[in-house]
C-alpha cells in the first residue's frame, strides 16, 4: 500500500516536491514559533529563587567619574544603607550587583575541577538573603567570618554545584578556575561557603544557568568593585509617598550622589513585557502563514483532486467505495507530510546535537518537536479533508466521462 | 499586445473565484506584514521632523578604547566632542546632547517616570522642533548652568493641565527647573530628537563630566552638505589619534567616527567600533535577507497554487503553442498575470496597512509612535508586490512555456 502510494507521489513528481518543500518550510517556521512558546512556557512555570513582592531598587550613582561605579566609597555605601534601615517602613536593605530584572549581566566562566562552566554572577552584601528571600540549601550566606581577605567565599547555585562536583554537598570546595590559578598575581582563590536554590536573575522568562554570588560587603574595607543597587524590602502597600521620603532622606545624607528608586514589581513587568513581545509578534505572523498555507494546500489539492477525476472514476468504477477514495487522497498528503516532517527533524535535532542554542532543556525540545509533528499534520490532514470528500463523493460514471 | 493581455489576465482570474481569493489573502498578508515593517524602519531612518537635515547630518554615537588586554566601548564623553570636534572645516554646526535617561519626578504627590535628556544650545538649530509655546534654552542659559526645562506636549498635560506652562516650575531626580518652551511629542524611535524632558548639559549637580573621553554624550555634525562628509570623516580620525590617552595606561587607540544614522547603527549592530569604514550596506542586507527568508513560504504557496491555475489551461497554451507562440512570450504573459495578481494583493495590503500602523499607534507599545503611510512605504510596498509576482511568477510560467504543444493540447499535463 506505502509503496503504491509512494510510487503515485513519485509520479506527480514535480508537484509533489513543491508541495513537499511548502510543507518542509512550514515545518519549520511552525517549530521556530511552537519552541520560542514551548521554551517560555516551560521557564515560567519554575521557582525564581527569589520574591520580588514588596522590594524596591534603588540605583546609588556617584556623581562624577566616568565610570559609573568609580567614586563610590565604601563608607558613603554603609551611611546610605543605614540611612534607609532607620524607617519603620523598612523591613530590610541589602546591596547587590547587578540586581534582580535589571538589563544587565556579569558572566563569567573558566575551568573548575576539570569541568568547563560558564556562569552568571552577581555581587552581594551580607544582608542579601532577608531581602531577596534567597533560599540556602547547604551551607551559610557571606558574614564577618569571610572578612580575612586572601580568599574569595562564592555561594553557588544548586546547578553551579551539581555541573561542576555532581552535588550540592560542596561547602569548603575550592571553586578557583585554572585560568586564575595561573595567571593571577598573587593567585585568587575562591572558596564556596554556601549553596542557594537556583537562583533566575532575568526573571521568569530566563533559562537554565548556572548562577553565584561573590562577597561585596562595604563595611569590610577596600574591594575593586562596589555594588551599586540597594535593595530595600518594604512593609506590604508602601506607596509613592514612602519612595519620595527615602530619596530626600538619601539625597541628604550623601549629596554628591545620585538615586534612582523603582519597585521590582514594576521592573519585572517591563522586562517580561520586553521578552513577551518578540514572541507573540512571532506567533501572529506564525499563525499567519499558517492559515494561508491550510488554504494554499487546500486549494492545490482541490485541483489536484479535480484533474485526476478519471483516475478516481476508474478506481471506483473496479469497486473501490468512497472511503477508499477518501483515505486514499488523505493518506497521500500524510505520506507527503511524513516526508516534510522527517526531513526537518533531521534539520532541526542538529540544534541540541550541535549545541547550537544554549539555555533550551531536552525536555522543551522534545515537546516541540512532537507538538510541531502533531501540529503539521493536523493542518495538512485538515486542508486535504474537503478535496478528499469531493474526490469521494464523485459519481464514477460521470468521473469516467470527464474532460 | 499588452492591454490584451491584461484584460485575459483579469479574466481569468475572475473566473477561478476561490483560487483568486485565496491566492490574495496570502498575498496581502504577506506584503502587509513586510510594508509595517518597512514603516517602523523608515521610522527610525528616514528623515522626518524635527530632524530636517538629515541628509546633511553625522552624529558621533560610540567611542571605543582599545588596547592589549583592555576594550571599553561607550557613548562619547562631553570633553571629546566639545575639546576635539570643534571648528571641523565642512561643518557649520556641532550640537552635543546627551543620551537619553531615565528620570522620575515626584510633583504633586505623584510618580511620574520621564525620559531626560541633557544638551547644549546649538541641539535646537541642528533640529528644527515645533514649539507649542516658548522657545529653547540658548548660550546664554547653558554657560551659566540655568536650571530651565523645555518639555513636550504629553509632560505639559500630565504635570500642568492643558494650560499654558510657560515659567512653571517641574521638579525632576529633586532639582527644580523652570519650563522654558513645550514642543510637540517626539516617538520614542527617532533616537537622535527623542526625550520628554531636554535641559541644558550644565544644569545637573556636578561638573565633572566636562572633560570625560567617553561618557554618555552624542554629537550631531551639521556639514554644509553630503559632499562634505569624506573631508569631515577623515580630520575627525587624524584628531582622534591625536588624543593623549597617558591618564588611560590600560588603553593605545581611540576609535570614533562620524556617521550617518544608518552607518552608525549598523556599526554598533556588529560590534564595528574600530572598522574604519562605513558599513551601512551591511544592515540593509540583514533587513534584505531578513525579509527574503520571510517570502521563502509565502512564495511557495503562491507557486503552487499558480502551477495548479495555470495547468487548467494547458489546452490554451496548447493552442497557442501550435500557432506558433514563442516560449518567451508565453512565460511573460504569464508572469504578467501574476504580477496582476500581487498587484492587487499589494493594494489590498496597502489599504489594510494604515489601520495595522492606527493600531500600533494606539497599543502605546512604542511611546508616542506616529507611524504612517508615506511616499516611501507607498512605493515600497507596490515594489515588493511586483517582486513578490515576479519571483512566484517565474517557475510556474518557466514549466508551462516547456510544455510540449501535442501534450498540452491534451490538457494531460501534470
Amino acid at each position: 500500500m506505502i509503496f503504491h502510494l509512494l510510487r503515485l507521489v513519485w509520479h506527480r513528481k514535480r508537484q509533489s516536491a513543491l508541495l513537499l518543500a511548502e510543507l518542509f518550510a512550514s515545518f519549520l517556521v511552525l517549530f521556530a514559533v511552537v519552541l520560542g512558546g514551548v521554551v517560555a512556557g516551560d521557564n515560567w512555570r519554575r521557582p525564581l529563587g527569589f520574591e520580588w513582592e514588596d522590594v524596591w531598587f534603588v540605583g546609588v550613582r556617584a556623581s562624577s567619574g566616568d565610570r559609573p561605579d568609580e567614586g563610590l566609597a565604601g563608607r558613603d555605601l554603609v551611611a546610605l544603607r543605614e540611612a534607609v534601615r532607620e524607617f519603620p517602613e523598612v523591613r530590610s536593605a541589602a546591596y547587590v550587583d547587578p540586581a534582580p530584572y535589571q538589563h544587565s549581566q556579569w558572566m563569567d566562566g573558566g575551568r573548575i575541577a576539570g569541568r568547563r562552566v560558564m556562569w552568571r554572577m552577581a555581587r552581594a552584601d551580607d544582608g542579601l538573603p532577608a531581602v531577596l528571600g534567597l533560599k540556602l540549601v547547604a551551607g551559610r550566606w557571606f558574614s564577618r567570618e569571610d572578612d580575612p581577605a586572601g580568599t574569595t567565599p562564592m555561594v553557588v547555585s544548586e546547578s553551579f554545584a551539581r555541573h561542576v562536583f555532581g552535588t550540592t554537598d560542596v561547602v569548603g570546595r575550592d571553586a578557583t578556575s585554572e585560568q586564575e590559578r595561573e595567571d593571577a598575581a598573587p593567585p585568587a582563590k575562591r572558596r564556596i561557603v554556601g549553596v542557594i536554590a537556583d537562583f533566575r536573575q532575568d526573571g521568569e522568562l530566563m533559562g537554565p544557568e548556572h548562577y553565584a554570588f561573590q562577597r561585596a560587603e562595604p563595611a569590610s574595607g577596600e574591594m575593586r568593585r562596589l555594588p551599586r543597587v540597594l535593595l530595600v524590602r518594604v512593609a506590604p502597600g508602601s506607596g509613592v509617598a514612602l519612595e519620595e521620603r527615602l530619596l530626600r532622606r538619601l539625597e541628604r545624607e550623601r549629596p554628591g550622589y545620585t538615586f534612582q528608586i523603582e519597585p521590582l514589581a514594576q521592573m519585572r513587568s517591563s522586562r517580561n513585557a520586553t521578552g513577551l513581545i518578540p514572541l507573540a509578534t512571532g506567533g501572529v505572523v506564525g499563525l499567519f502563514l499558517m492559515v494561508m498555507v491550510a488554504l494554499g494546500l487546500s486549494g492545490v489539492l482541490w485541483q489536484n483532486v479535480t484533474q485526476r477525476t478519471r483516475e478516481i472514476g476508474l478506481r471506483r468504477a473496479h469497486g473501490a467505495a468512497a472511503a477508499d477514495v477518501f483515505r486514499q487522497v488523505l493518506a497521500e498528503v500524510a505520506l507527503l507530510v511524513t516526508l516534510a516532517v522527517a526531513a526537518g527533524a533531521l534539520l532541526v535535532v542538529q540544534i541540541p546535537l550541535q549545541d547550537l542554542v544554549t539555555g533550551i532543556r531536552p525536555g522543551a525540545f522534545a515537546a516541540s518537536l512532537a507538538l510541531t509533528v502533531f501540529g503539521l499534520y493536523g493542518l495538512a490532514l485538515a486542508s486535504a479533508a474537503y478535496p478528499a470528500r469531493l474526490a469521494a463523493s464523485l459519481e464514477p460514471a460521470e468521473a469516467l466521462r470527464y474532460e | 499586445m499588452l492591454r490584451s493581455h491584461l484584460r485575459l489576465a483579469l479574466a481569468v482570474l475572475k473566473r477561478r473565484k476561490v483560487f483568486t481569493a485565496i491566492s490574495l489573502f496570502g498575498i496581502a498578508l504577506t506584503l502587509l506584514v513586510l510594508i509595517v515593517a518597512g514603516a517602523l524602519l523608515d521610522n527610525v531612518f528616514g528623515a522626518f521632523p524635527p530632524e530636517v537635515h538629515h541628509d546633511r547630518t553625522l552624529l558621533v554615537f560610540n567611542v571605543r578604547m582599545s588596547g592589549k588586554d583592555a576594550q571599553s566601548t561607550s557613548p562619547a564623553g562631553f570633553g571629546l566632542l566639545d575639546l576635539y570636534a570643534r571648528d571641523l572645516p565642512g561643518v557649520e554646526r556641532l550640537a552635543i546632547t546627551s543620551t537619553m535617561r531615565e528620570a522620575f519626578s515626584y510633583q504633586g504627590g505623584r510618580k511620574q517616570r520621564l525620559y531626560l535628556k541633557r544638551t547644549d544650545a546649538e541641539f535646537w538649530r541642528v533640529l528644527q522642533f515645533p514649539f507649542v509655546e516658548g522657545a529653547p534654552f540658548a548660550e546664554a542659559e547653558v554657560d551659566s548652568g540655568a536650571r530651565v526645562a523645555v518639555i513636550n506636549r504629553t509632560m505639559r498635560r500630565t504635570f500642568f493641565g492643558d494650560g499654558p506652562a510657560l515659567g512653571r516650575d517641574l521638579e525632576v531626580d529633586g532639582l527644580t527647573y523652570r519650563v522654558m518652551g513645550v514642543v510637540e511629542d517626539v516617538p520614542m524611535m527617532r533616537a537622535v530628537p527623542f526625550a520628554d524632558v531636554w535641559v541644558p548639559h550644565s544644569s545637573g549637580r556636578d561638573q565633572a563630566y566636562r572633560s570625560d573621553l567617553q561618557g554618555e554624550f552624542w554629537g550631531l555634525l551639521l556639514a554644509r552638505s553630503a559632499a562634505d562628509f569624506p573631508g569631515i570623516q577623515s580630520e575627525f580620525r587624524s584628531r582622534m589619534q591625536r588624543i593623549d590617552l597617558s591618564a588611560y595606561p590600560e588603553f593605545e587607540r581611540l576609535h570614533a567616527t562620524p556617521e550617518t544614522l544608518l552607518a552608525s547603527t549598523s556599526r554598533m549592530i556588529f560590534d564595528a567600533h574600530d572598522d574604519p569604514e562605513s558599513r551601512p550596506d551591511r544592515l540593509l542586507g540583514v533587513f534584505g535577507l531578513l525579509a527574503l527568508l520571510f517570502l521563502a513560504l509565502p512564495t511557495i504557496n503562491l507557486v503552487n497554487l499558480s502551477i495548479s491555475r495555470i495547468l487548467e489551461r494547458a489546452s490554451e497554451i496548447g493552442v497557442r503553442k501550435a500557432f506558433g507562440a514563442p516560449a518567451t512570450s508565453l512565460v511573460g504573459q504569464f508572469v504578467l498575470e501574476n504580477v496582476v495578481l500581487t498587484l492587487l494583493g499589494g493594494v489590498l495590503s496597502l489599504l489594510a496597512a494604515p489601520l495595522v500602523l492606527a493600531a500600533i499607534n494606539q497599543s502605546g507599545v512604542l511611546p508616542y509612535a506616529q507611524l504612517a503611510l508615506n511616499l516611501r512605504t507607498f512605493a515600497l510596498g507596490l515594489g515588493l508586490a511586483v517582486f513578490f509576482g515576479v519571483l512566484s511568477g517565474a517557475y510556474p510560467a518557466w514549466r508551462l512555456a516547456r510544455l510540449h504543444p501535442v501534450v498540452a493540447l491534451k490538457g494531460a499535463a501534470r
